[in-house]
């Protein structure tokens, strides 16, 4: 293998894990504020790349500039469905939550499928690339990963520096003691699932311009996102901002010297050996359950 | 078993079996093979799910490997899926130890449990993708067509597998019935594994039969969908879907009871295959946005699911193998 | 030979030692105690003799036999049942299923195990609750079917948590008569303990552990009076 095909797979896995990491991110928080097991969350992603590719296709705007009205119907759709399904599930035992989650997805998927069909859509947007010598990098991709950058970044500093950040933080921590202090706890909970549920609105947006939309397209990065979180610590910011590049990069390299399909399953041994010897992940404190 | 619940018993068996003599079209026998498969899986699903209380959302691997191996063994060396069908549930076996064994012995439980045969069904559909030279990937596999032929576990009319499969269906019950003790055990790990192994009962040991056993008879229904269906893919065999049919109606029905999975397919399976009759090909999966729905209700409002609320309002008294949960 | 033997044991979590070579041995029919401050290592003990802890030195020899490290599972089946410090039971089982269950991991044999279990409820004066669901019981109930459940197992050695905890004086005059009488039916009693009182009337010996270390053994009516016991408990009342 020469170093140009290194270097691309290198570049790929890049590029893929930015995409990751705003979903993983938006898993997590609602992981560590909610403690609720969220399956549905890769159905998010599916809703907000259809969003996109409606807002588009019927008022011939630009994906990248509807990006704000796409974030801002998911926040609402997050928010809608915390108060309708979620609320009542955040006292329930986990396993509760992951097969009522399940079973959205289950429902999510199918509605999909019932009113837009199982066809493969994709918007008529001209691709490009960028050439660095003989590695290409697609130009949508790329559009992607800085996206994503850039959301990490101000979603970070929205976490850390504004007072609403560190109530959400706070209740992160300890919702009783942030409930004695005077935090607003479900108001809170509310928020951030729907900033959850916005989050993958942004990756939906900026995926559009890369991936086909169908009804089936979260399921694999749901799951993803939940190998993600696992491998980098159940809560962590950080883990799931490197998780995300770390699986990026495994896929990409096994992609590239095999096939995409053992690329998914490697994922899911690391995982599995994750879960076996490390299930606290690479920056998690104390595992759950 | 009693004198008096044979009576109850015998006739109905006798009926179930008398079913095919009536003219019928013919969705309405493919529903109630539908009806009793799903039971079937359900109740398989349900040793491991209700009884020992580990949720395998994964259990479509079992399933799925019996069906292609049963394959392998009818194109490779002729042998025919009556047999196969055994085979292929050894091989399921196999794979639930070494699914099972990591997980039983590292103390993975409940969620993690969950995600980790998610996990390894996932790796399952991915393997046998990629070995699309042997299994054909994505577009599948065709079971080769050979007319009528009881050897071989092909019929072209439906009655003889509506008979298969309520055999299977009422065997399975049978021997699970008659496993007491083990399924005395498998409550009391459930209810409290400190509990469990304080008075005695080595917890490796009985997860592992509950999921060898659970397994066995997953492998077999696969092998039997693949007969009945004559087609099977990678997403169908392993896929996330199947195994959350399987774990759904169980709960949905009940899955403290034996008979609990049974009935969740009685409701379900018809609704199914209702909405698949009347919204058409284009709508498939349509029956899951309602079978999502109801699970969520069941989960929240009626815990012990249909059989359970039945026994409830009825105040049925308890029998010793039954728990009640959330009272 | 001494029933059970202790044998230098240990057990750390992190940098903390829970447990630091402790010593002792258990007699044949009779009920020894084990008292100390709050965190002085007796649950960690208990869960190193059961299983549910692995020592990181020392043996465990009961019968002569070395159990040191076998799983719970396996202890229960060598003749030792514990009880637990928070009662634990089948929730949401019944009574009745909670022991008969336990009688089954012996019996093997259904219909002897529903009789065992009816006998056992007899003795522990539960049978007119036995169809009772296990979490709707009071606290002495729930103590009688901790001590039922242990009794289903027919342990040559039984170990009990803190199985006074929570209970009133007339109360812990109930259990203490039901502990006398599985010692008398031929059971070794080991008994970790706060309630003083309900030490000094049941066992004729006291093993007193402070900071995971053994700080004294010998008879009852002399540890309660030993200065560096009551040093240990400094600020902890003595109920006579």
């Amino acid at each position: 293998m020469n170093p140009t095909m290194i270097a691309q797979m290198i570049i790929n896995g890049i590029l893929i894990g930015g995409i990751y990491a705003v979903i993983s991110i938006g898993l997590n928080i609602i992981f560590g504020v909610l403690k609720v097991i969220n399956f549905a969350h890769g159905e998010f992603l599916m809703l907000s790349m259809y969003a996109s590719y409606w807002l588009c296709a019927l008022y011939g705007l630009n994906p990248y500039i509807a990006l704000p009205l796409t974030t801002a119907i998911m926040f609402v759709f997050g928010v809608a469905l915390e108060r309708i399904l979620i609320k009542p599930l955040l006292k329930a035992p986990p396993i509760n939550q992951l097969l009522s989650t399940a079973a959205l997805m289950l429902v999510l998927q199918n509605v999909a499928l019932v009113l837009w069909h199982a066809d493969y859509r994709s918007l008529t947007i001209k691709t490009f690339s960028i050439r660095l010598g003989d590695i290409y990098i697609s130009g949508h991709r790329l559009i992607a990963l800085i996206g994503a950058l850039a959301t990490t970044l101000l979603f970070y500093y929205f976490l850390m520096k504004t007072d609403t950040g560190r109530r959400i933080r706070a209740v992160a921590q300890d919702p009783e003691v942030s409930s004695i202090l005077g935090i607003n706890v479900p108001l809170i909970q509310t928020l951030t699932f729907g900033l959850g549920a916005a989050l993958a609105g942004i990756a939906g947006a900026l995926m559009i311009s890369i991936y086909f939309v169908y009804p089936t397209v979260g399921t694999s990065f749901g799951l993803m996102a939940w190998i993600i979180i696992v491998l980098g610590g159940l809560g962590s910011f950080i883990g799931a901002f490197v998780g995300s590049f770390i699986i990026g990069l495994i896929e990409s390299i096994a992609a590239t010297i095999w096939s995409l399909e053992l690329a998914k399953a490697i994922a899911f041994i690391v995982f599995l050996l994750v879960l076996f010897f490390k299930p606290t992940g690479l920056f998690g404190e104390k595992a759950r359950v | 078993m009693d004198l008096k619940s044979l009576k109850i018993y015998i006739p109905l068996i006798a009926i179930l079996f008398l079913i095919p003599l009536i003219p019928m079209p013919g969705y309405v026998m493919h529903t109630l093979i539908l009806v009793f498969l799903w039971a079937y899986l359900a109740t398989a699903w349900n040793i491991l799910g209700g009884f020992a209380g580990q949720l395998s959302l994964g259990h479509a691997a079992f399933f799925g490997i019996a069906a292609y191996t049963s394959y392998f063994m009818l194109t490779w060396y002729n042998i025919s899926p009556w047999i196969g069908m055994f085979i292929g549930g050894i091989a399921a076996v196999a794979l639930s130890i070494i699914i099972g064994y990591p997980c039983f012995r590292f103390g993975i439980r409940e969620v993690y449990f969950a995600l980790a045969t998610i996990a390894f069904a996932e790796i399952m559909k991915d393997i046998f993708i990629y070995l699309r030279d042997i299994t054909g990937g994505s577009l599948g596999i065709w079971l080769p067509h050979l007319g009528t032929n009881p050897l071989y576990f092909q019929f072209e009319e439906k009655w003889p597998y509506y008979y298969v499969i309520v055999t299977m269906w009422l065997v399975s019950l049978i021997i699970f019935k008659g496993m007491k003790r083990l399924r005395e055990y498998l409550i009391a790990i459930r209810e409290d594994e400190d509990v469990a192994a304080s008075i005695g009962i080595n917890i490796t040991k009985y997860k592992l039969l509950a999921l060898a056993i659970s397994s066995f008879f997953t492998g077999l229904g696969g092998v039997f969908y693949f007969q009945y269906f004559r087609y099977i893919n990678p997403h169908i065999a392993f896929g996330l879907e199947t195994s959350l049919e399987m774990a759904l109606i169980a709960i949905f029905g009940g899955m403290y009871s034996l008979w609990g999975p049974t009935i969740g397919s009685m409701i379900l399976t018809p609704i199914a295959e209702y909405l698949r009759i009347t919204l058409g090909g284009t709508y498939a999966g349509s029956h899951l946005i309602i079978y999502g729905v109801l699970l969520i209700l069941v989960i929240r409002f009626l815990p012990k699911g249909v059989y359970g609320f039945y026994e409830r309002i009825t105040l049925r008294k308890l029998t010793s193998t039954v728990a009640r949960k959330g009272e | 030979m001494a029933l059970l033997e202790i044998k230098n044991v240990s057990k750390r979590f992190g940098g903390l030692w829970a447990l630091r070579n402790v010593s002792f041995e258990v007699e044949e029919g009779e009920i020894i105690g084990i008292i100390g401050p709050n965190g002085a290592g007796k649950t960690t003990l208990f869960n190193c003799i059961t299983g549910f802890y692995k020592p990181d030195t020392g043996r465990i020899v009961f019968r002569g036999e070395d159990i040191t490290g076998l799983p719970p599972y396996a202890i229960c089946k060598k003749g030792i049942t514990r009880t637990f410090q928070l009662t634990k039971a089948f929730n949401n089982l019944t009574v009745f299923d909670n022991v008969r269950i336990a009688a089954l991991t012996k019996l093997k044999d259904m219909k002897e195990a529903e009789k065992e279990a009816l006998n056992i409820l007899e003795i522990l004066g539960l049978s007119d609750k036995k169809y009772e669901i296990a979490g709707n019981l009071t606290v002495l109930e729930r103590k009688r079917l901790e001590l039922a459940r242990a009794l289903a197992t027919k342990p040559k050695l039984l170990l009990l948590d803190e199985v006074m905890a929570g209970l009133k004086p007339a109360e812990i005059d109930e259990i203490l008569e039901v502990v006398r009488d599985i010692n008398k039916r031929g059971v070794t009693i080991i008994i970790v303990e706060h309630v003083i009182r309900a030490i000094m009337n049941v066992c004729k010996r006291v093993v007193v552990l402070d900071y995971g270390k053994k700080i004294a053994e010998g008879p009852s009516n002399e540890i309660v009076k030993d200065p560096r016991v009551v040093k240990a408990y400094l600020g902890e009342e003595y109920v006579a």
